[in-house]
């Protein structure tokens, strides 16, 4: 079988037909980590598993990322306080898309019988860091849609990838699952195009919150609560500064468009007052 | 990693004619306008998934309803005389076992159809002159196919190139389908067309060349096809060709031009240009497009 040459379980784990969360590094506004670095503070991520790198990332080198030297991962995790969920915490493979996606749900559903997946994401879209959020949902099958009415996420989304861009690995999951019979939902937030390089705690806890009501997690928001309130005084401090970063986040508050050039200085100057800022 | 059949049609001993996208779709715009031309029937395609990324997803009312794949299709046509089976790829897999992978799975098809011969077709870049008729490079995969070739209209062979010592390489499927048929003991010929190398550094097709191949197939099929859609095609690229030539500096137009004099292909007597000549203008043309297309 794939996944006996290409995972393997190296740590304890009940069963119960959990869900499957499933989150990529490197998304916009890095969600997908940010949650779960969050749900490993909370509750205690155990590492049990992980999908081998060979044939599916390039292992001709090795990448550097904030002094570092980076390795390709993807592990499962089991949170030590909740048995209903187990997560997979990934790189987007470079190579073998459809085998490597084969081989997490072979790993999730012969190991553990998993009910279902979800994945958690970030979209990059032209708002402003204080208008309001939006999870959308997309499923692909019915079941799930009645099951998430009442956690306040959008059902209704119409979207055709536009020409020059390519689906996301979310979707090619979510379609794959679908080709198995394994229910799935993808969770999108928004996330203002002027803090998709950056971090996006609002974002984040948007995801959190649907995640904490549907499986019942129990989570204190307490300390996410503070960091975006930090961010939103750091940005409001800013504001103040530059009247054009004003007028521009001001325009995008109202919905009105900033021309390509506006959206570039504003991201640009954004990234340069959190770069050069000292920690706290 | 498999085939999906429509149909299983009961076919006499077909040839396979099939190819990939490659420099100015010089070979895939010559395989499908034959395929349209000829009315061919799609009956199985290769399921995608294994060896591309989607292309397009579809979500409707909060639903995936659908990825969408470039395709992979093989239609089949009865001729009375022949029997044909073409296979158009949208795409490329990548490179080392996926591109292996799909070649030997077109050529279980082709040899679940009984089919005895294949050919692909692709581009030539060659010190020729956009003004002048693209010949065609054949290259068979067995010696037995040698003297026959060498009886095509408009063509030539690798050891016809000066210089060449009868080597050169066939990138990507259009070449390596035919290395996987050699193995199997299969026949099969790639159609390469000339595409003037200074062309083939703009992002346009070369209809010229697709042309070309289409005789030297049409030839060797017995039959006739209506190129009315290619030559018009053909014009239109011709116009758009001859701007961009025109943008091209006058001292590289003049090197440009010389090519009208040059034939790369080993000849008796001396030609009118040395090879002196010939190095000169080709490192003259290729220094200013590794420029980007760009003066000093």
């Amino acid at each position: 079988m794939i996944q006996e040459q290409s995972a393997r379980i190296h740590g304890k784990r009940g069963a119960g037909n959990p869900t499957l969360i499933v989150a990529w590094s490197h998304d916009a506004g890095g969600i997908a980590s940010s949650v779960i670095e969050f749900l490993d503070k909370k509750l205690g991520l155990e590492p049990f598993g992980e999908i081998e790198p060979v044939g599916f990332f390039s292992l001709d080198g090795v990448r550097i990322e904030d002094d570092l030297i980076q390795f390709p991962e993807s592990r499962f995790f089991s949170p030590s306080s909740a048995n209903n969920i187990i997560i997979l915490h990934s790189d987007a493979p470079s190579r073998e898309h459809y085998r490597f996606l084969n081989t997490i749900l072979d790993f999730a559903r012969d190991n553990f019988k998993v009910k279902e997946l979800y994945t958690v994401g970030g979209i990059v879209s032209a708002s402003a860091h204080l208008s309001p959020r939006r999870v959308f949902a997309v499923v692909n099958g019915r079941e799930l849609k009645g099951e998430l009415a009442p956690y306040g996420v959008e059902l209704d989304v119409d979207y055709r990838t536009p020409a020059g861009s390519m689906p996301t690995l979310s979707s090619f999951l979510l379609w794959v699952a679908k080709r198995r019979g394994i229910p799935g939902c993808g969770l999108w937030v928004n996330v203002p195009f002027y803090l998709s390089a950056l971090a996006d705690p609002i974002a984040s806890k948007c995801i959190l919150e649907v995640l904490d009501r549907k499986f019942e997690l129990g989570l204190d928001f307490r300390e996410l609560d503070l960091e975006i309130a930090k961010l939103n005084e750091d940005l409001e401090q800013l504001m103040r500064r530059d009247p054009d970063l004003s007028r521009h986040i001001q325009m995008l508050e109202r919905g009105i468009a900033l021309s390509e050039d506006e959206g570039e200085k504003l991201a640009q100057e954004v990234a340069k007052f959190f770069l050069t800022k000292a920690p706290g | 990693m498999g085939i999906r059949f429509h149909q299983k049609p009961e076919l006499e001993k077909p040839d396979l004619i099939a190819a990939w996208p490659g420099i100015g779709n010089v070979g895939l715009i010559a395989v499908d306008t034959l395929r349209g031309a000829l009315n061919a029937q799609l009956f199985a395609e290769v399921e995608p998934w294994d060896f591309f990324y989607p292309r397009a997803v579809s979500i409707r009312g909060g639903e995936l309803r659908d990825l969408e794949f470039p395709a992979c299709r093989f239609y089949f046509k009865r001729l009375g005389h022949k029997d044909l089976i073409f296979f158009v790829g949208e795409q490329q897999p990548g490179g080392g076992r996926k591109g292996y992978e799909m070649a030997s799975l077109v050529l279980d098809v082709a040899s679940l159809q009984g089919c005895e011969r294949i050919y692909t077709a692709a581009a030539a870049v060659a010190p020729i002159h956009h003004t002048m008729k693209p010949r065609v490079w054949v290259v068979p995969n067995t010696e037995e196919l040698v003297s026959e070739v060498r009886r095509y209209p408009n063509i030539i062979l690798m050891s016809d190139i000066e210089g060449r010592g009868g080597e050169g390489n066939i990138t990507g499927l259009n070449g390596l389908l035919l290395g996987v048929a050699r193995k199997r003991g299969l026949k099969g010929i790639c159609l390469l067309g000339e595409m003037p190398v200074y062309i083939s550094q703009f992002p346009t097709p070369y209809p010229e060349a697709s042309k070309s191949i289409l005789e030297v197939l049409s030839h060797n099929l017995g039959i006739r096809i209506d190129l009315s859609t290619l030559e018009r095609l053909g014009q239109e690229v011709g116009r758009r060709i001859e701007e961009l030539y025109q943008m091209i500096p006058p001292e590289i137009r003049e090197h440009i031009d010389r090519l009208k004099d040059v034939d790369y292909v080993r000849q008796e007597e001396p030609g009118a240009i040395t090879e002196q000549d010939k190095e000169r203008i080709m490192q003259n043309i290729q220094e200013y497009f590794k420029k980007g297309g760009k003066e000093d």
